[in-house]
């Protein structure tokens, strides 16, 4: 009961947060708002009994990228002008709304106790430990670090190569038009 | 808190980051709407890894598990990268440009 209570009011905040980062009038209010954003999605990962991914979101989402969008925000000349939409406004709202009704009808009519006969909604044992079982996923990290380092090897090292090409392309990027200045 | 609640606040979450996409001119607020979209995908790859048969670990059952919390955490990881790269090619667009809308044609070719 205390997790569906606390389930709806993330959830509230979250969406809300997400809507005002479209219609906020000021593009500096829209990264405050994505920062906001960001801590719901932890605070839901937090919920989900993954509290590893939590604290990286909050980490890598909250701590770097919106203080790069920040920094990118100075960029903007028109602040009035910075947040206003296209002509496909109309258009892409209706496909939207199409595609989430799709959607949510598959979600709320798909059996999903049928694809997994013991799937888990206990989520009383969620924060407190439930008759003589401990807390699910109690030990998420520690198999987290097993799981990355055995099975997903080679993808960790391929994020990493693509963390290392993204950090060259976005200096080679700067600094070829630097170049181009001091000519 | 089911996984039916936690896939539609996700997919709800998705759409709104489609339509910033989408309808943005502001090339900043369409990165915003990148990451919702990016972190969308990573929230429901969390819940169906939470709502898994066979929440309690084991050796053999912590590979089941637990994929989709690594592939929450590569997501992050791909994120973080792209939102590095966006938006050196923002400031390198400013620099062209004098601004950083996308409603014109954009030449990067020699920026």
């Amino acid at each position: 009961m205390f997790i569906d209570a606390v389930f709806y009011l993330v959830s509230i905040l979250l969406i809300s947060n997400s809507l005002l980062i479209l219609f906020s009038k000021n593009v500096y209010r829209s990264a405050v708002f994505l920062a906001f954003s960001m801590l719901c999605f932890a605070a839901m990962y937090f919920m989900l009994s993954a509290e590893f991914i939590g604290v990286i979101q909050i980490l890598v989402y909250v701590g770097a990228v919106s203080v790069l969008i920040a920094l990118s925000v100075m960029l903007v000349k028109d602040i009035e002008k910075s947040t206003d939409n296209n002509n496909l406004l109309y258009y892409s709202s209706i496909i939207g709304v199409i595609f989430l009704v799709l959607i949510s009808f598959f979600i709320i009519n798909f059996k999903w106790d049928e694809f997994s006969n013991e799937i888990l909604d206990n989520s009383n044992c969620l924060l407190s430990s439930c008759g003589s079982e401990p807390g699910i996923l109690i030990e998420s990290t520690n198999w987290l670090g097993k799981l990355i380092t055995t099975d997903f090897m080679i993808a960790f090292q391929l994020s990493g190569l693509i963390l290392l090409a993204s950090l060259i392309g976005a200096l080679a990027l700067l600094r070829v038009r630097m170049n181009d200045d001091s000519k | 808190m089911t996984l039916s609640n936690v896939l539609i606040v996700s997919a709800v979450i998705f759409v709104i980051g489609l339509l910033g996409t989408i309808t943005k001119k502001s090339t900043v607020l369409v990165i915003m709407s990148l990451e919702l979209m990016f972190n969308a995908a990573a929230l429901s790859f969390v819940a169906f890894s939470r709502f898994a048969p066979g929440g309690l670990l084991g050796a053999e059952s912590a590979s089941r598990v637990l994929s989709g919390q690594v592939m929450a955490i590569f997501i992050i990881a791909i994120g973080a990268a792209e939102a590095a790269l966006a938006l050196s090619l923002v400031i390198a667009i400013y620099r062209e440009k004098s601004s950083i809308e996308i409603t014109n044609s954009i030449d990067i070719k020699e920026v």
